[in-house]
Formats: structure tokens, sequence, C-alpha cells
């Protein structure tokens, strides 16, 4: 008896058809956005932190920090570049990531080590308009993708398991409900929202 | 016819002196053609009787014709019958000297032996008898009575080693001779489902144990966390998917800018 596979799909229906695909480059962007804004409101904080401790211990003669452009600019950087490193390296999406539904994979579909996320980190925080290559690449991959071999895809949470069984029928299982009037085929199909604007 | 006369007439023949004793003399030293020409005789004397008394119109010349006839067949009969007497002790002598040859002795004796041989190789030998006895009892005998009402089928059946039997069976051909599409085909499912018991057959399952590997080998509970970990608001998702168009309206219009296939990587 043939042994076929059962697949667990927890991909959200939503996402299935377009799910693993290559990301473009305005969810690409904002995400950045997101993330730039994030790592502002941590230097911001860490500054605010900083800040309360020097206020505790002056007291009255409590003075805001003084911090000049280059060593903000720098301490931005430096968070930008933690920050990524980490997420990436963790997750494989940064939080800017994660409110798009992204995730960087590389090219072989594999998490990333700390070492390319960190190549790719420095390389996204010191030439960030790189990233718009991404708009006439055919694989739709950033100047960091090509150095560091690696995608940014659509992911928005669950994943495709083809689980071996004896069963002879192959019945696969939907934990998550499908789309409506339509089964998953695994295919790609045009979004809603993209064909009423077509 | 002649006067009433009955009784067969005397027909003169010749004389040849002291003549055998009877015609049915048994004598064995009477030689072949003497019987022969004896038995001849006696035909002829028979058949001219019964013509003469056939005939009645009282004519005695066909009597006499008739008569004359008969004498003459017999007279020639007797005198063959010398001539064949005088062959046969001519011929029957040398005959025996020739046999007493060496070359024509051993081809006779050849002969015999061969003759000897095909009749004792037609003659149904003692096994043949016997498988011929066996037969005709079996005939009248109802065998399938006999075992069923005799024999201990189930204690013959105990003592069956059905291992060894089957060990020697080559099932793979003989399920290769099977037509299993056939005989898929004339299965009534739903009959046996009818007739399934199967609240019975569920009270023998152990569903939870069932379950609990199922669980174990499916990992259903990373399955359950992956699918509930990243559950969006429908903000976020409307925030995404408004994103997803939005990269593949610029990719349409980059294409199309630079003169390539739509959505050529994205299929």
């Amino acid at each position: 008896m043939t042994a076929r596979g059962v697949r667990f799909d927890t991909v959200p229906a939503e996402a299935r058809a377009f799910h693993g695909q290559p990301a473009g480059i305005a969810t690409r962007i904002v995400a950045n956005v997101v993330d730039l804004a994030l790592a502002g409101l941590l230097v911001a904080g860490v500054y605010l932190g900083v800040a309360g401790v020097l206020f505790l211990r002056q007291g009255a003669a409590f003075r805001f920090p003084v911090v000049s452009y280059p060593q903000a600019y720098a301490a931005g950087v430096l968070t930008l570049i933690a920050y990524f490193t980490i997420c990436w390296s963790a997750g494989g999406r940064t939080y800017g990531d994660q409110l798009l539904g992204l995730r960087v994979r590389t090219v072989d579909d594999l998490d990333l080590s700390i070492a390319r996320a960190l190549v790719r980190a420095v390389l996204c925080v010191a030439f960030p308009l790189l990233l718009l290559w991404v708009a006439v690449d055919a694989r739709f991959r950033s100047v960091q993708d090509l150095v560091v071999r690696t995608h940014v895809v659509y992911d928005w949470g669950g994943r495709r398991t083809d689980v071996r069984s004896n069963d002879p029928v192959g019945v696969g299982v939907d934990v998550a409900p499908p789309v409506a009037d339509e089964a998953d085929d695994g295919d790609a199909e045009p979004l809603p929202g993209l064909d009423r604007e077509g | 016819m002649m006067g009433g006369m009955d009784e067969p007439i005397s027909i003169p023949i010749r004389d040849d002196g002291p003549r055998p004793e009877a015609s049915g003399s048994k004598d064995p030293t009477t030689s072949v053609a003497d019987r022969l020409a004896e038995r001849i005789v006696e035909a002829v004397v028979l058949g001219a009787s019964m013509l003469i008394a056939a005939i009645d119109d009282g004519d005695e010349e066909v009597h006499d014709l008739a008569a004359a006839g008969a004498g003459f067949v017999i007279e020639g009969a007797r005198a063959l019958g010398t001539v064949m007497g005088a062959i046969e002790q001519s011929v029957a002598g040398r005959a025996e000297v020739a046999s007493r040859a060496p070359v024509l002795g051993e081809l006779l004796a050849h002969w015999r032996a061969t003759w000897e041989r095909a009749e004792e190789a037609d003659a149904p030998t003692p096994d043949e008898r016997f498988r011929g006895a066996v037969d005709a009892i079996l005939d009248r005998l109802d065998l399938t009575e006999i075992v069923r009402t005799r024999v201990d089928i189930q204690r013959v059946a105990g003592d069956l080693d059905l291992n060894e039997l089957v060990a020697d069976l080559d099932v793979e051909s003989l399920v290769e001779k099977v037509d299993i599409e056939a005989v898929a085909a004339k299965i009534d499912v739903n009959a046996i489902a009818q007739r399934l018991d199967l609240e019975a057959f569920l009270a023998r399952v152990d569903m939870v144990k069932i379950a609990t590997e199922l669980i174990e080998q499916l990992d259903l509970a990373q399955l359950i966390r992956e699918a509930s970990r990243d559950t969006a608001s429908d903000g976020v998702r409307t925030v995404r998917l408004r994103g997803v168009d939005a990269d593949r309206a610029i990719r349409r219009a980059v294409d199309r800018v630079l003169g390539r296939d739509d959505h050529s990587e994205h299929a």
C-alpha cells in the first residue's frame, strides 16, 4: 500500500494563495518604516531611562543629558543593527515584518544564522536605499538579499505539514477554515482586493 | 415319389476296400484329408437325399440323374481326399525334417515364443485383476456416506498440522490467479456495513489510546500553537492584504515599464 501524505495546513485562509511567495517592495518598505520607528522609540526609551536614573541621582540639579547628533545617530544605528540581528536570527521577522506578514528566509528556505543576520542587518542599515532593487528584481530580492542569499516571503503564520500516512484515501485535513466557496489547492490565486482593482 | 418310398436311396459308390468305421469316427490316426473327404461325402449324401425327396413329379430319370450326379461328386471327393492325404503325408514329413534344421527350427521357436508372449501380454495381470476387483467393490459402496457416519472428522482435523500444509503452498501464485477486481465488484459493501455491529466494535476499541497516539505522532499541540500564535486582528489582516495588493500593483507597473511578462516569477 502506497503511503500518502496527509496535509495539515495551519496557514490562515486569506494568505494561502500567496503563502511563501516573495514579498514586494511596498510591504517591505512599510515594514522597515515600522522597524525604524520602533528603533527610534527604543533609542528614545533608553535616553529617557538614562535621564530617569540621572534625575533620581541628581535631584534638583538634574538636567537632561545632551546628546550630540553623531551620538544619537550611532546609537540609532547600533540599536537597529542589534534589533535586526536578534529578530531575524531568532524568528526570521522583526515587528514590522510581523505586522505586514513577512519573514526573512535563506534562499534554501532555512532560518537565518546569527552571522548571516548580522551581515544582512549591517547592509540594510548602512545602505537602506538598496532595498529599492526589490522593485525591479525578477525574484523580488534586494541587493542585501543577493549578497547574503536571502529573500523575504509572505508568511502570516502557520505552516503546511505533510504527514506520511498509510491512509489509502489520502484525506487532507484543514485546521484553519478554508476560503469561502473554494478549497485550497495550493496554487497561486489572485487576491480578492486585487481583482476588484484590476 | 417313387412309390411312396421315404428311406434314402442306396447309392453305389466305389469300393475302396475296408473303409473306416463310420463317418463320425474319431480315430485320431485318420488324416485330416480323410476326415475332410468324409464330411464332404456326408454332406453330398444328405443334400442328394433331400433333393430327391423334394422332387414330387415321380420322374425316375431325374432321380437317376441326381443320384448319378451325387455319386460323381462323392467319388470325386473321395479321390480328392486320397490325393490330399498323400500330399499331407509327404509334406508333413518334409516339414518335420525342415523344422529340425537349425535355422528354421530357431525361427519357428522364435515365432512360438513371440506368440506365447503376445498371449501373455493380452491376459490381465494379477495386479490388474486386483484393481478391477477393488473398483467393482468401490462402485457398490457409498464412501461419502460411510465417511460421514463412521469417521470422526473433528478428531482427524485435530491431528492435522495446518502450518506444515500451508508452508508448501505458493500463496503468491494463488493470489495472482485470483481476479481481485472481479471479486471486489461482487461484494456489496453496504450490505456488509449494515450487518456490522459498529457499537460493539467501537466498545472494544481503546479510542483514548488511539487518539493519544495520533496526537503525539501528528504533534497536534504544536499545530494548534502555530495556528493560534500568529492570529492577527482584522485590522492587521486588512493592512497585510493591502500591502500585498500594493506589492502586486507596483510589480505590474514595473513589469509594464520594463516590458517583462506579467508576474512571471510569482506564478
